[in-house]
């Protein structure tokens, strides 16, 4: 069974795909050629009104060069995207016999997840790798540098860097029973001679800097896994100082405080937590395999790695943009390493692991971001102006229980949210009408809800209610009932409200 | 060195496939330079040159092989070919040409 694809027909595939729909995708080539000069080129979609700011999600493949299943994941998942869109129809993932029901996105769903991203691609981000395995060494991991350091103890030449160790977060620091080395002769996780030493992880830092990501995505083979940061020591959530920024890095030794825990803001391990879980449960919907989701040194302690410095670049720098970092680990073991890496039937994991990809497409479309475009048009500076304020107030209900509550059942109602504001025009246009006034409250503190705010408030939660999930009803219908005593009450009071009252 | 040569000593030769245990020895500086993948029901497993099952064994540990992989290229019928790769875009091209034309 023919399956993958070289480097170079990689870029042909999504050249292919950009020649017949350029107006929702094109081709772009990434800064820097490889070590050996090729030229590496990537896929952005992105369908709709041309202007204005999106969310931002960032798809990875081929970083390990033998862990071939995952750059024809990514291609394959372009072409599902780009069929749907033209043809309408929705996504399932399924593997028939295995008692899983499918994963299915709606027609509606993909259109609002291409209509309001940005979505970056790039499926072989490793190509001299990524041939190397095909010509010469199916177990090729890392970049092909020629001659990293002095001739090895053996009398071969050191090559290659690992391409998920070259990254300016803790580089070359060596953790305990950490899966890097600083020795050129290391076969698989040799971190470089410095940060960022290699045009490929270069790549990353630019793709990261030139564009807004919220969403970024390093995939994987194999383990069933969904990580997110830390990789380099234990989390935790109550001593901002004690963070990474305070360490000394290439010191090819571990982190001199044995007890050192990592900082993580509790906001977003929240997040990360809640948005990995719904990875895990949709990917268990393709044919029942549950892949387990947590801290990436679950896996083993790392440093270097793409996902973890995405995510630490706001730390180091506040006016960065805050990048959620993921590694998705796809595939099972099936009984040795080189049929793990890449099985001659590739098919079953490649579909978990789109489903991994879209669930997570899924979840970086922000609802109030989609309605808050429609609402202020083409006027991208008021839009953003207007809805930060409504995003202070959103970030504020992680202070209380009650808010987090809040928070949790608005993220269980999204995938539903956001179907009906694709297809329902009155719908969209009482949420349109509630996201301008919430706008025009939090603007305006002396403002405040009027009965008219209210009704098409409660309007818009019966009809969620209604195609909701049964379980979530009970909250919608405490959402209602709550809802109907802010008449008269401002922004701040409308929050205070909500901050004592759980909707469960 | 431990196994710091890594599998580079290897080419042209057999990789094996194997899990670790800790018999008499806790010196994981002789784990170095192995190709460590996902543990193995809980077990260290590997990618081993046979002088590092040596080295390793030397320092006191235990080593199941279970496999060995001889070092090459990709099986060539793994690998799609242009026509194949042709014929995939020509049946996703169709697919979004008809979606956008109804």
């Amino acid at each position: 069974m023919s399956v993958y694809r070289t480097a170079a027909l990689l870029s042909q595939a999504i050249q292919g795909l950009a020649n017949v729909v350029p107006a929702l995708c094109e081709t772009f080539t990434l800064p820097e050629p490889s070590v050996e000069g090729v030229v590496i080129s990537g896929l952005h979609i992105r369908a709709g009104d041309a202007e204005g700011s999106r969310n931002g999600v960032l798809l990875l493949g081929g970083v390990h060069a033998r862990e071939l299943m995952n750059p024809e994941a990514i291609v394959d998942l372009a072409a599902d995207l780009l069929i749907s869109y033209a043809q309408g129809t929705d996504l399932t993932y399924v593997v028939p016999g295995t008692g899983a029901h499918g994963a299915t996105w709606a027609a509606s769903a993909i259109r609002v997840m291409l209509e309001s991203l940005d979505i970056w691609m790039v499926p072989c981000s490793n190509p001299d790798g990524h041939d190397y395995v095909l010509s010469s060494d199916d177990m090729w991991r890392k970049n092909r540098r020629p001659r990293t350091g002095p001739t090895c103890s053996d009398g071969t030449e050191p090559v290659g860097v690992d391409l998920n160790r070259n990254c300016a977060i803790m580089w070359g620091v060596i953790p305990t029973n950490g899966e890097i080395s600083c020795d050129p002769c290391d076969y698989q996780v040799y971190c470089g001679p410095a940060a960022f030493s290699e045009p490929e992880s270069k790549n990353i830092e630019q793709l990261l800097s030139e564009f807004r990501i919220d969403t970024f995505a390093d995939v994987h083979s194999y383990d069933e896994m969904v990580l997110y940061p830390w990789g380099h020591a234990s989390s935790q959530t109550t001593d901002p100082a004690e963070n990474f920024t305070t360490l000394p890095t290439g010191t090819c030794s571990p982190i001199p405080d044995g007890s050192y825990r990592e900082y993580i803001d509790p906001v977003d391990l929240l997040k990360l937590q809640s948005v990995g879980a719904q990875i895990v449960s949709d990917v268990a919907n393709v044919r029942g395999h549950i892949y387990s989701a947590g801290p990436s040194i679950g896996l083993y302690p790392t440093t270097g790695t793409n996902p973890e410095y995405a995510y630490s670049r706001h730390i180091v720098d506040q006016s960065a943009h805050r990048t959620y970092g993921w590694t998705i680990e796809t595939g099972p073991f099936v009984g040795t390493a080189p049929d793990s890496f890449h099985p001659s039937d590739p098919s079953q994991t490649i579909l978990d692991t789109k489903a991994a990809m879209l669930s997570l497409l899924m979840q970086s479309v922000c609802a109030i971001d989609l309605i808050g475009t429609q609402v202020f048009g083409s006027n991208a500076e008021a839009a953003r102006d207007q809805l930060a304020g409504l995003r202070n107030r959103r970030d504020a209900l992680w202070e209380s229980n009650a808010g987090r509550a809040w928070l949790e059942l608005y993220r269980q109602l999204h995938p539903t949210l956001l179907g009906r504001i694709a297809t329902d025009e009155v719908f969209r246009s009482h949420a349109t009408h509630l996201v301008e006034t919430a706008a025009f409250l939090v603007s305006n503190p002396d403002s405040v809800l009027s009965d008219d705010n209210i009704r098409h408030g409660l309007s818009l939660i019966d009809d969620l209610a209604a195609i909701s999930p049964e379980y979530l009803r009970p909250q919608l219908q405490t959402a209602s009932a709550l809802f109907q005593t802010m008449s008269g009450l401002n922004a701040e009071a409308a929050l205070a409200v909500v901050l004592e009252q759980s909707p469960s | 060195m431990g196994a710091a040569a890594g599998l580079s000593d290897t080419v042209g030769g057999v990789r094996l496939e194997a899990t670790i245990h800790p018999r008499r020895s806790a010196d994981l500086e002789a784990l170095r330079g192995l190709d460590v993948l996902p543990p193995l029901d809980g077990a260290l497993h590997v990618l081993m040159s046979p002088s590092q099952v040596a080295e390793v064994v030397a320092a006191g540990y235990e080593v199941r092989v279970f496999a060995a992989h001889p070092i090459g290229p990709l099986d060539p019928s793994l690998i799609m070919d242009d026509a194949t790769a042709q014929a995939w875009i020509n049946d996703r091209v169709a697919k979004i040409r008809s979606g956008r034309k109804s």
